[in-house]
């Protein structure tokens, strides 16, 4: 066997830098918390005296004497007034609904214990998310229960009533006759737009302006161009053999990522009828979730991302005979061999192949048509017939308005569900402009920067206490419905556009009457009205004729390419690029989506900018060292991050930061004598990167050169990347440890087993294996599948009650996730391939940590799951120490949320753990127990599938199979017989039941190649 | 001197009398162990009436036992669809009825002081024989008696699939005025009866498996 592939986490691993082998001699990388005071140096005020200590521990020893002698505490059982019959106490309800974390709209189910939802998970039914869901998904049931969100209507800064703020708009409104603006996100529900339209009738040269942060509006341009209409194609990436990506991150943040993850991962499939394994190419400068998932990837700085695809273009035109529609000579010359290989695999695979590029430049995705138009992908991987309506923005009219509101045309202006005042380029202006407006209303959920800045504050419902409809593609309609009665007095903007026209239908009135005019005529299948709307209400979306929408024939003159801006020596091409947690920065009050280790970088609680190795060595920069990045008048501090595969050129940055109000989190976690606020009072968590983003034509850039420039200080990041890990340091022999293993697709059809022969000599600690006669719970993951998407984190944060512990406890590497993303680089600096594998407890039929524990806290059961017993255990941390796959979590405090409300999401199936306790992954055991119950109550043996655990349900790719290892039938007795499946550490016999399947890359050379 | 000694030996003893009398009166348990807990309710329901004398199946009241973890509470109106028409006690009824004839006067409702309750809480007006949302003061908040640590999870789904008999837990409860807390609740007493059923003891549910794993009541 040829020497294996060495795979590492972070540098530091790799380069086996001293401070890291520092870290692994210890179990736990600082001592335990305690009162730490110098010789000689003030006992802190704040600490607890001798004699308070002793006036406390006597009051509690005699209290709990006392309690003991108690009749037991006085607890009130109230139960309904009037129990709807089918509403049992204590059971879970499951109403379907649509998310609305971002413009994608997947299909959710909500969980409903005793009237509040507690968890989110994928519908499976629906047509386009497909049971997936992100992380954002998954966490958005915390955010209903945040308490600061707004609960009451503002005017002028000061609180107020419905009563008065009706009033005042409406006498203002009134007043006017032209002038009046709606700003709003991109609005892919029907009803909505005819209500928001039939609002804006009475008023003259009145516009609603959809709007995205984040905004893709030059696909949409391009297409008005290319075909005539301004639309947005659906994406098919479930049909794409090739897909070649320009900067899209279409599994991370782009358009629809469950979607487009769902159908990459079902292109992805080595196993069942139709074996295939599409061949993706990412063009990219910074390290995005997808690049690091893709085939090849090349590096390409944003400058030269355009003369690739001018060459594209060229070399496809002239392969096909027809002109390229290029004015003038190629201004940069690009790799031939990896342009002719590129051409090759998209010639090979015409009619199911799909280029997409994620640059809101005009001519960029101009090309990008052209490319695909020259392909014939139209009508197979790009459905311009049916389009997509999850991104409607329009950069161009977002301009006019602000140079309109400079002008004075503005008389009043609307602004609902976005928050143009943070992340509108040249924010400052608009905000300015708005000051002379005399009525500016923003609908919003919290007191963001636009609600700061208007006179008038409408509260909105949160997207679980409203009704709603929204037209994902053409015939695609997918339904929302309230789970439970709104907390505060919100209102949707439909409701309050309805009152002060007058007219007060509730939205449920609206939305049946649009569905009995606009929808039920347009499917034949169900003839009674009130049946199609319970059918619709129940799964929680329809499907409904597409309305016929053909687009014109493709046309498309030549382009004089814009001259590429040159960089010079000491300026980089600054990337902004939207987070899978926070998004466009609508996220940043979410603390469990704040704590959610970045897929890539692994850091949570902050944004930095991503520098390439070299640069680090150039500017001699360490990890959290702070550097100033200007651009313009724009100048702000971040710590760096060293991203391995970046590009030299590249800086990177992620938006969503920087918001007014999240110091709110000054207070999450841990709090003791050592412990750091994770933001201090007054600040902001990061800071915001849209102040870098700019007008470029009619578009919003996020491109841009700047300067950086160290500044001596350091913020050390909260890094989890090489946290829990499981190297063995030269000192003690260095063996390798095989926990990710991938191989070639060439490889693999030669051998399905290759990448995964590792000789070893395996040693039996017991004398006999116990035999499991009942069920044997095992996972398996898919390696191939998984993209480190992280919904499966927040996922099983949200069933498992798991905490937020904060910035600091993060830095001490004491975050509490049960299941986390290893991500693991091979290659060099240059060039990095990644592996993502989610980690947890691997519930090992010899389990080390089982050995070791003094009280017999965690304990194996008859069905193969190593148990924890909260109550028994004692928190001495052995079980932790002896852990191989570094798993264990210690509650090193009680974490307490910083918002009260915040526990109403708690899983009442599952303990609360206190300090002092250890834990871990169960296995979902609550669940495997429920499923268990179901099936004897119903009388029947219990099933493969019945039982779909937390991360297994929430992953968009179906990386993760669950099931009975003992059933001859199941999925996961399927997966454990692929030749690809191994399980990680297994020449240490711990026999675990997580097993995983080997990683097979879509490439042609055995060796390490491109990468 | 001698006062002083006499004091302090007075002092002892009523020290000793007052731990006597205490610890007698008290009926102490372990901590966490009810055994015998049977607060006051808000109405003095009594199950002896109801599921002693006139024999109502527990599940028409507490339907959540085989569908749910929680037996429930019974809603109001699930009383209300007897107590509609039934408004007071039986011999109350009688009496005044004779009372009624005696004196040869139209019959009388009689309204009992604890359906008094009832009515309030749903908003039932007794003088119309009609409900009046309005007048609802909302639901009874009746003191719990069973109660189980935070981190154990007892469901009665399978307990009742199974063929366990309420009383084998709650106790007769059909002959219970006012419901105690039969059992201690602790985990020796539930481990102790799994392990029975696993040995055969238990006569009606012998060939069944009761896990004595630790998971299935922790996590």
């Amino acid at each position: 066997m040829k020497e294996s592939k060495k795979h590492w986490k972070g540098i530091e691993e790799r380069e086996q830098t001293t401070a890291y082998l520092e870290t692994l001699e210890s179990e736990f990388p600082e001592p335990p918390p305690r009162l730490d005071v110098e010789p000689g140096a003030e006992f802190p005020e704040a600490a607890v005296s001798r004699r308070s200590f002793l006036t406390a521990a006597g009051f509690s020893i005699a209290g709990s004497t006392l309690a003991g002698c108690s009749r037991g505490p006085l607890e009130k059982v109230i139960p309904l007034l009037n129990r709807p019959e089918e509403m049992i106490p204590g059971r879970a309800y499951w109403y379907s609904s649509t998310c609305r974390g971002c413009t994608a709209g997947c299909g959710i189910v909500t969980k409903n214990r005793d009237g509040r939802p507690i968890k989110i998970e994928g519908n499976p039914e629906h047509p386009l998310s497909r049971g997936g869901l992100c992380a954002v998904g998954q966490a958005m049931v915390l955010s209903l229960y945040d308490s600061q969100r707004l609960q009451d209507p503002m005017i002028n800064g000061q609180p107020g009533n419905w009563a008065d703020l009706d009033l005042a708009v409406t006498e203002g409104l009134e007043a006017l006759s032209d002038g009046v603006f709606v700003l709003t996100g991109t609005v892919s529900s029907p009803s909505e737009r005819a209500r928001i339209n039939q609002f804006l009738a009475r008023f003259e040269g009145s516009e609603h302006i959809e709007y995205d942060p984040v905004s893709c509006s030059a696909i949409l341009d391009a297409h008005q161009q290319t075909h005539g209409q301004r639309r947005l194609p659906h994406y098919r990436f479930d049909r794409a053999r090739v897909i070649v990506s320009f900067d899209a991150d279409f599994l991370g943040t782009w358009i629809s990522p469950v979607e487009f993850t769902k159908g990459y991962s079902s292109g992805r499939t080595l196993e069942g009828e139709s074996p295939q394994l599409s061949h993706h190419l990412q063009l990219e400068g910074r390290m995005s979730l997808t690049g690091s998932n893709a085939d090849q990837r090349i590096k390409v700085s944003p400058d030269d991302l355009f003369a690739w695809l001018a060459a594209l273009t060229r070399r496809l035109a002239d392969r096909s005979g027809v002109d390229a529609p290029l004015a003038g000579p190629a201004a940069v010359e690009v790799d031939q061999d990896l342009l002719d290989q590129m051409v090759e695999r998209l010639l090979d695979a015409r009619g199911a192949s799909l280029v997409v590029s994620g640059v809101n430049d005009f001519q960029n995705q101009l090309l990008v048509n052209f490319i695909n138009h020259l392909l014939g992908n139209y009508g197979t991987t790009l459905d311009l017939d049916q389009p997509s309506f999850q991104a409607n923005g329009n950069d161009r009219r977002i301009f006019e308005l602000l140079g309109r509101m400079q002008a004075g045309e503005v008389k009043a202006l609307l602004i609902a569900g976005v928050n143009p005042a943070y992340s509108l380029p040249y924010a400052d202006q608009f905000t300015q402009a708005l000051e002379s407006i005399p009525i500016t209303v923003a609908f919003a959920e919290q007191f963001d920067e636009t609600a700061r800045v208007v006179r008038y504050v409408c509260p909105l419902h949160h997207a679980l206490e409203a009704w709603g409809e929204q037209e994902l593609t053409s015939g695609v309609i997918s339904l929302s419905q309230p789970v439970l009665a709104p907390l505060g007095r919100t209102r949707s903007l439909c409701q309050c556009l309805s009152s002060w026209m007058g007219n007060e239908p509730s939205d449920l009135e609206r939305l049946r009457s649009h569905f009995r005019e606009e929808v039920f005529p347009r499917q034949s299948k169900i003839g009674d009205f009130e049946e199609f709307w319970n059918q619709s209400v129940h799964d929680g979306y329809a499907r409904v004729q597409p309305r016929s929408l053909a687009a014109a024939a493709f046309q498309l003159d030549a382009l004089e390419p814009a001259a590429a801006a040159t960089l010079d020596e000491n300026s980089y091409a600054l990337v902004l690029y939207e987070k899978i947690s926070m998004r466009d920065g609508r996220h940043a009050h979410n603390p469990w989506l704040q704590e959610l280790p970045d897929p890539v970088t692994k850091v949570v609680w902050d944004n930095y900018a991503c520098i390439a190795p070299a640069v680090a060595s150039r500017l001699k920069l360490q990890e959290g060292d702070r550097v100033r990045v200007t651009a313009g008048n724009t100048s702000l501090e971040f710590p760096v991050q060293i991203q391995p595969g970046q590009h030299e050129k590249v800086i990177a940055i992620a938006l969503g930061y920087g918001r007014q109000g999240t110091d709110r989190f000054s207070k999450v976690g841990a709090r003791w004598i050592q412990g750091k606020a994770t933001v201090l009072e007054g600040e902001t968590i990061g800071g915001n990167a849209f102040l870098y983003t700019a007008r470029q034509g009619p578009n919003i850039t996020f491109v841009n050169a700047v300067s950086l420039e160290p500044t001596g200080q350091r913020s050390p990041l909260a890094l989890t990347q090489t946290h829990h890990t499981v190297t063995v340091p030269e000192k003690l022999g260095g063996a390798q440890r095989h926990m990710v293993r991938d191989t070639t697709l060439t490889a693999y059809r030669e051998d399905p087993a290759s990448g995964n022969h590792f000789e070893h000599e395996v040693l039996q600690l017991w004398d006999q294996d116990y035999v499991y006669t009942g069920h044997h719970w095992g996972m398996a993951i898919d390696l191939n599948r998984c993209t480190g998407c992280s919904a499966c984190v927040v996922g099983c944060q949200a069933e498992n009650n798991v905490p937020v512990v904060g910035k600091d406890e993060v830095y001490r590497r004491r975050d509490m996730h049960w299941i986390r993303i290893d991500r693991y680089y091979s290659g060099d600096d240059q060039d990095v391939e990644t592996v993502h594998q989610p980690m947890m407890c691997n519930h090992c039929d010899h389990a080390p940590c089982e050995a070791v524990c003094p009280v017999l806290a965690t304990v194996h059961n008859d069905e193969g799951i190593n148990q924890q017993i909260y109550n028994r255990c004692v928190g001495t941390r052995y079980c932790a120490n002896n852990c191989p796959y570094k798993v264990r979590r210690f509650n090193w405090f009680d974490y307490r949320t910083e918002d009260v409300r915040e526990n109403l999401v708690l899983n009442p199936d599952i303990t609360t753990r206190t300090r002092g306790v250890m834990e871990k992954c169960s296995l979902c055991i609550q669940r495997i127990q429920e499923a268990k119950y179901e099936a004897k109550r119903e009388g029947r043996e219990m099933v493969d599938g019945d039982i779909k655990i937390a991360c297994q349900q929430s992953c968009p790719a179906d990386a993760i199979v669950f099931g009975d290892m003992n059933d001859p039938e199941s999925r996961i007795t399927q997966a454990i017989d692929n030749p690809r499946h191994y399980r990680v550490l297994e020449e240490m016999n711990f026999r675990p039941s997580i097993g995983y399947l080997t990683k097979v890359r879509n490439k042609e050379d055995a060796g390490e190649g491109h990468g | 001197m001698k006062l002083r000694k006499q004091l302090s030996l007075l002092a002892a003893v009523v020290l000793v009398a007052c731990y006597v009398i205490f610890f007698s009166v008290a009926d102490l348990n372990l901590p966490g162990n009810h055994q015998g807990y049977a607060p006051e309710q808000p109405i003095s329901f009594s199950h002896r009436l109801h599921s002693g004398d006139l024999k109502m199946s527990c599940l028409y009241c507490h339907p959540g036992v085989e569908k749910s973890p929680v037996a429930g509470i019974p809603a109001a109106t699930t009383c209300m669809n007897c107590h509609r028409f039934v408004t007071g006690g039986w011999d109350e009824t009688q009496i005044q009825e004779q009372q009624d004839q005696l004196e040869n006067r139209e019959a009388q409702f009689i309204i009992s002081d604890e359906l008094a309750k009832l009515y309030q809480s749903v908003g039932f007006d007794t003088d119309q024989m009609a409900y009046q949302e309005e007048m609802a003061t909302g639901p009874i908040e009746w003191t719990r008696i069973h109660r189980l640590p935070d981190f154990v999870y007892f469901d009665h789904r399978p307990h009742v699939t199974a063929g366990v008999a309420c009383q084998s837990c709650h106790g007769p409860v059909e002959t219970m005025e006012r419901v105690a807390q039969i059992s201690t609740l602790s985990m020796g007493w539930c481990v102790n009866c799994h392990r029975d059923v696993n040995n055969g003891l238990v006569p009606e549910l012998v060939g069944r498996v009761a896990s004595t794993e630790c998971g299935v009541c922790h996590y």
